[in-house]
C-alpha cells in the first residue's frame, strides 16, 4: 500500500515536471538539445517506472507504529525549531535549547539532558566558532 | 619506472605535516565513526565534508583527510559488528556473522587484531592493484570522446540499477530522482532557468552538501529514533589484541583471495563493500568444503569480508579517480567533494594535477599503517565509544550538520531545504530505496547532460553519434547485458523450479 502510495505521488511528479519542462522558452539556442530534452526523458522514465511499481508494488512486513511516528514528528519539529532559531537566538541559545529536546527524545533526564546541552553550546560555540573560525551565528536578538 | 617517480611525487605531497596530521586525524574520526552502530562510512563523510570544506583546506588535503575518514570507517565497522552483533554499515553485516561468535567464545581480543590485519592487507593490496590499473585505465579514457563518455555514464548506471538494492525499479527511480535534482538551476547550455521556483537560492542549483547531509545524516537521525540504540554499556572487556602467527598462517590464501575479488567488485560501477565481502564470504565458504566453521566463529570467514571490504573502497576509487564516475555511494560523495574544490576527476586528473591524484593514492598508503597502529593498541579506546548514549550523540550529529550546512552561504534557507530532502530521504529509506544511486545521479546529471549536448552539437543533432565506433557500441551492449542478465537468470531459475515442480508428482 505504501508503495502504491508513493509510487502514484511520483507519477504527478513526473507528469508536473513533464509539463514544466515542456514550457520552457529558449529565446536563442546553438545546439541542438537544448534545456528540455533531459528533463523529458527524466520525466517519462519516471512515470514508466513509477507505473510498473503500482502494478507490482513491494509488500512490507514490518508495521509502521503510531507512536514512532509522533517521535519523528517530535524529532522534525525540533529539527525546524533549531533551524528558525539558528539565526535568531544565535548558535549558543539555540544549541542548549534544541539539544536539549533531542537529548530528552533520545532518553536522558531532564537535569541531564539540560546541564549536557548547555555544556555542547558552551564548547561547540569556542569550538566551532572561536577555535575553527566556522561562521556560526551569534544571534540577531543580540545585535549578531 | 613512471610510476615510481608518480608515486614519490605523491609522498611529497602526503607527508607534508598538514597532510600527515589530516590522513592521520581522518583515520581516528573515521575509526570512531565506523565503530558508532548505525552512523558507517557514508555518514561519517557526509557529516564531515561541509566542515573539511568550510575550514577552506587544499583540494588535495581536503580529499586525503575525506579518504582518510572512508577507509578508517571501513576498519571501524568491525568492532560494533565483532563486539555487539550490530555492524555500522551494510560492508560489515557479513564480520558480523564468524565475528561475533568469536566474540562470545571470550576470542573479542583475537578476533579485533585478525580483522585489523585483514583489512590492512585487503587495502594494501588493492593500493598496489590500484598502482598497476590507474594509469592504464587513464591513457584507455584519454582517447574518450563526448559519446564515449555518455554511453561509459549510462554502462555505470545500468551496473547499479543491476546491482544495488533489493529492486531494480527503485534503483532506477532513485537515479532518475538525482539526474533530476541535478538539472535544477540556470543551465549551463543555455542560461535558462530551470525548475528553481523563482527562489533565488536554488539559481546556482541545489547544493550537493545541503543533498548529501539532508539524505543521509538527517534522514539517518529519523531512523535512530526508531532503533533507539541505547547503549546498555554492556560491551565485554576485551582482552589485549594480538595477532597469533599461525593465524595469519592460516588465513594467507584466504586474505589474498578475498583482496582480489574485494577490488575487482570494488572497480565494478554501482557495487561496493557490501557486495565485495559477501561475495568473498561465499566464496571461501564453499572454498572450504565439509572442513569448517563458517557462521560458528571460523576464522576464515572472519578474514575473508574484512579484506575484501577494504580492498572494494580502494577499487571504488579506480573508476572515481580515472574515469569520473564513482564506484559507490561513497565515491559518489568524494567525487561531488572534488568537483566542490574544483577538481575534476577523469583520465586529465593524474596529468594535469598529479598531486591530488598520487598524494591521495601515498595518503592512503601511509593512512593504513596509521590505521594498523592505532587499531591494535588503541582498540580499547574505540571499544569504550560503543557505550557511549545515543542520547549524547545525537546532539552532536545535530549540531554539526547544521553548522557544516549553515557555513557554506550563511543562508537559513539551505537547513530548511535540508530537513525537507532528510524527511524525503528517510521516506525513500523506509520504502526499501537506497540512497547511493540519488546521489550518483546528482553527480554524474550535469557531466551526463554536458557530454550529451557536445556529443550532439558535434554531429549537429545527429543521435547515432552515440553508436558511432566499436567503444560505444560495446558500451551500450554492456548496459544491455548488465540489465537484461539478472532478468534472464531470475527467469531461468523460475521456469527451472516450474520444471522441477511438474516433475515431482510423476515420481
Amino acid at each position: 500500500m505504501a508503495d502504491r502510495l508513493f509510487s502514484l505521488v511520483l507519477m504527478l511528479a513526473a507528469v508536473a515536471l513533464g509539463v514544466a519542462a515542456w514550457q520552457l522558452e529558449v529565446p536563442f539556442q546553438y545546439e541542438p538539445v537544448g534545456p528540455k530534452a533531459i528533463p523529458l526523458i527524466l520525466a517519462v522514465l519516471l512515470f514508466c517506472c513509477s507505473a510498473w511499481l503500482v502494478i507490482k508494488p513491494d509488500r512490507f512486513k514490518g508495521v509502521y507504529e503510531r507512536s514512532l511516528f509522533g517521535r519523528h514528528v517530535m524529532v522534525v519539529l525540533g529539527l525546524l525549531l533549531y533551524a528558525w532559531s539558528f539565526e535568531i537566538l544565535g548558535f549558543m541559545l539555540a544549541t542548549c535549547l534544541v539539544s536539549t529536546v533531542f537529548a530528552r527524545l533520545f532518553g536522558l533526564g531532564l537535569r541531564n539532558a539540560l546541564l549536557y546541552s548547555v555544556a555542547l553550546g558552551a564548547v561547540g560555540y569556542v569550538l566551532l566558532s572561536i577555535v575553527l573560525e566556522l561562521n556560526v551565528p551569534t544571534g540577531t536578538l543580540f545585535g549578531g | 619506472m613512471d610510476i615510481l617517480s608518480d608515486l614519490a611525487t605523491g609522498f611529497a605531497v602526503a607527508l607534508t605535516p598538514m597532510n600527515l596530521a589530516l590522513v592521520l586525524a581522518g583515520c581516528f574520526f573515521g575509526t570512531l565513526m565506523g565503530a558508532l552502530p548505525g552512523i558507517g562510512p557514508i555518514n561519517g563523510i557526509a557529516i564531515l565534508l561541509p566542515l573539511a570544506y568550510s575550514f577552506g583546506l587544499e583540494p588535495a588535503s581536503a580529499i586525503i583527510l575525506l579518504a582518510g575518514v572512508y577507509y578508517g570507517a571501513e576498519y571501524g565497522g568491525r568492532i560494533s559488528s565483532i563486539l555487539l552483533n550490530v555492524p555500522g554499515d551494510a560492508g560489515a553485516i557479513m564480520t558480523t556473522l564468524d565475528g561475533h561468535p568469536m566474540a562470545k567464545r571470550g576470542e573479542g581480543g583475537r578476533a579485533l587484531a585478525l580483522s585489523a590485519v585483514s583489512s590492512f592487507a585487503g587495502s594494501m593490496g588493492a593500493l598496489l592493484l590500484l598502482i598497476i590499473l590507474a594509469p592504464i585505465l587513464t591513457r584507455l579514457a584519454v582517447t574518450f570522446g563526448p559519446a564515449e563518455f555518455v554511453a561509459l555514464m549510462v554502462f555505470a548506471l545500468c551496473c547499479l540499477a543491476s546491482m544495488v538494492g533489493s529492486r531494480p525499479v527503485k534503483t532506477v527511480i532513485g537515479t532518475i530522482i538525482g539526474l533530476a535534482l541535478a538539472t535544477v538551476g540556470v543551465d549551463s547550455g543555455t542560461g535558462v532557468l530551470r525548475f528553481s521556483f523563482g527562489l533565488t537560492n536554488l539559481f546556482d542549483g541545489v547544493d550537493f552538501l545541503v543533498v548529501v547531509i539532508g539524505m543521509f545524516a538527517i534522514s539517518e537521525i529519523l531512523l535512530l529514533v526508531e532503533h533507539h540504540y541505547g547503549g546498555n554499556g554492556k560491551v565485554d572487556k576485551v582482552s589485549k589484541s594480538f595477532v597469533k602467527v599461525a593465524d595469519l598462517v592460516a588465513v594467507r590464501w584466504v586474505v589474498l583471495r578475498s583482496t582480489v575479488v574485494g577490488f575487482v567488485i570494488g572497480v565494478l560501477p554501482g557495487t561496493g563493500a557490501s557486495v565485495a565481502s559477501a561475495v568473498a564470504y561465499g566464496t571461501e565458504k564453499r572454498l572450504a568444503g565439509e572442513d569448517n566453521e563458517f557462521g560458528e566463529g571460523d576464522i576464515r570467514g572472519l578474514a575473508a569480508p574484512e579484506a575484501a571490504n577494504n580492498a572494494a573502497a580502494v577499487g571504488s576509487m579506480v573508476p572515481m579517480l580515472t574515469l569520473g564516475i564513482p564506484g559507490s555511494g561513497t565515491t559518489a560523495i568524494l567525487l561531488g567533494a572534488l568537483l566542490l574544490f574544483d577538481v575534476t576527476p577523469g583520465p586529465l586528473l593524474f596529468s594535469q594535477q598529479p598531486d591530488i591524484a598520487w598524494g591521495l593514492i601515498a595518503s592512503m598508503f601511509i593512512g593504513n599503517i596509521a590505521l594498523l597502529v592505532l587499531n591494535l593498541p588503541l582498540v580499547g579506546i574505540f571499544v569504550r565509544m560503543l557505550s557511549v548514549r545515543q542520547a549524547y550523540l545525537v546532539p552532536v550529529i545535530v549540531m554539526l550538520t547544521f553548522v557544516g550546512i549553515y557555513s557554506i552561504h550563511g543562508a537559513s534557507f539551505d537547513l530548511f531545504f535540508m530537513i525537507l530532502l532528510g524527511v524525503f530521504g528517510f521516506i525513500l529509506r523506509k520504502l526499501d530505496f537506497s540512497l547511493a544511486p540519488v546521489i550518483l545521479g546528482l553527480v554524474l546529471g550535469s557531466v551526463l547532460e554536458d557530454n550529451l549536448r557536445r556529443a550532439l552539437s558535434m554531429s549537429a543533432g545527429d543521435w547515432s553519434i552515440l553508436f558511432h565506433n566499436g567503444v560505444t557500441i560495446s558500451l551500450w551492449a554492456f548496459s544491455v547485458l548488465v540489465l537484461v542478465m539478472p532478468l534472464m537468470m531470475a527467469w531461468r531459475k523460475r521456469r527451472r523450479a516450474a520444471l522441477l515442480q511438474s516433475e515431482a508428482p510423476q515420481a
